[in-house]
């Protein structure tokens, strides 16, 4: 019972990352805000709902499993939105005007 | 119809600071008009101008009347389909009954819909497999830099990219390589190998090895790729992994139609070496997969190989 309520509230939680996420992806106007907001999906919402499953489903080989894919998510998501970033700073030639600290 | 209010109030709120972005710029009318002034410099532009208008009627009429014979055709087509789930439907009590109960004695493969993309509808699979080797032909086609297609600008433009990509370091990206392309390649190996036993297959398998190259391209950059992975490995590969899966299927419909013996052996179930055709084909599919992944890739962003 204590269990499945922590699950709840973690997978409610990892849904309430990705709708801010989403909502950010919209509001934003700038490259390096946008993917500050798309990137909480792919660490925060993911480890939340991966966690929120493990704990509803019991541990096991499906666990590790799901373990996996969300090291494999934490090594390629920064590393994309690490990439979009160093394209916006080398192909941009106003990029000073978006960023106050230089 | 208008939206009602809040429902454009959302919009406004959800769109935020995008908005000022999407309104026109004032600096677009005037590239548009400068345009036509040069376009209208040389040259009589009424004549052409009318002739060009004149095309594009035409070629809007006739794709438009292209659209209402393909859907009269299709909508017939759709009139004469046999009504699903009655009890007389063949599709409902023998095809698929066959395919489970003998499936795996016919063929031998513990999959079944490996069974059935790459024995039964095996015609349809290659099908797919030529569709795949069309589209990268016709990107190549459309793409590929040669003299017709390429200027001394893009050229410049092209180095001057290299130039700005290589100055600016590119660590994170390598060392994440290191560790993923193994993984990566072994993991689309292990499922192109096992595609009779369980689930993934040529498709699957394939487009793992073609991210793959990609994310290799990436790291270090198209020259290091060029090493194994040129212009002539790719076209003898893609070409190879095609005529291979003909050469296959035809010797299955023949063999098959003509109650021959087929000299692939099943084997038994669930060992790697075992039903007969369908290791060697999803290899064959997981190579042209692979190839016109990283072809797309590499053709829309350079142009070559």
């Amino acid at each position: 019972m204590i269990l499945n309520t922590v699950a709840a509230v973690l997978i409610g939680f990892g849904t309430l990352c990705c709708v801010i996420s989403i909502i950010g992806i919209y509001r934003f106007d700038y490259v390096l805000t946008r993917i500050h907001a798309a990137a909480i999906v792919d660490t925060l919402g993911t480890l939340c709902i991966f966690l929120g499953i493990i704990l509803l489903k019991g541990f096991g080989w499906g666990s590790i499993k799901i373990l996996l894919i969300l090291a494999f998510q934490w090594i390629t998501g920064p590393v994309s939105t690490h990439r979009i970033s160093r394209v916006e700073v080398i192909t941009n030639p106003y990029f000073d005007e978006h960023c106050e600290v230089k | 119809m208008k939206a009602p209010k809040w429902y454009r109030k959302l919009e406004q709120w959800v769109e935020g600071d995008a908005r000022d972005l999407k309104e026109p710029k004032a600096h677009d009318e005037s590239i548009t008009e400068s345009t036509r002034k040069i376009e209208n410099h040389n040259g009589p532009s009424l004549i052409r101008a009318s002739r060009s208008e004149l095309i594009s009627a035409v070629s809007r009429i006739s794709a438009v009347i292209c659209c209402f014979v393909l859907l009269v055709v299709m909508m017939f087509t759709v009139a004469f389909m046999p009504t699903t789930s009655t009890e007389s439907n063949v599709t409902m009590n023998e095809t698929a009954k066959r395919y489970i109960e003998q499936g795996m004695d016919e063929v031998g493969a513990t999959n079944l819909v490996a069974n059935i993309i790459l024995v039964y509808r095996g015609f349809d699979t290659y099908g797919e497999s030529c569709v795949l080797f069309l589209g990268a032909t016709a990107v190549i086609m459309l793409l590929a830099n040669d003299r017709k297609n390429e200027t001394e600008k893009d050229r410049a433009a092209q180095r001057l990219s290299d130039k700005l990509d290589a100055k600016i370091p590119n660590q994170v990206l390598v060392d994440v390589t290191k560790v993923l392309m193994p993984v990566l390649l072994l993991y689309g190996a292990y499922i192109l190998c096992n595609g009779h036993l369980s689930p993934g297959g040529g498709f699957a398998g394939g487009s793992l090895i073609g991210g793959a190259m990609i994310l290799c391209e990436n790291a270090y950059g198209v020259n290091k790729v060029r090493t194994f992975f040129g212009h002539t490995v790719y076209h003898a590969v893609k070409v190879g992994a095609l005529v291979f899966y003909a050469a296959l299927i035809m010797y299955t419909i023949f063999v098959g139609s003509n109650g021959l013996e087929n000299i692939f052996p099943k084997g038994t179930p669930g060992s790697l070496l075992s039903a007969g055709i369908i290791l060697p084909i999803n290899i064959a599919v997981g190579l042209e997969v692979a190839c016109t992944m990283y072809a797309f890739y590499t053709y829309f962003v350079r142009g070559e190989l």
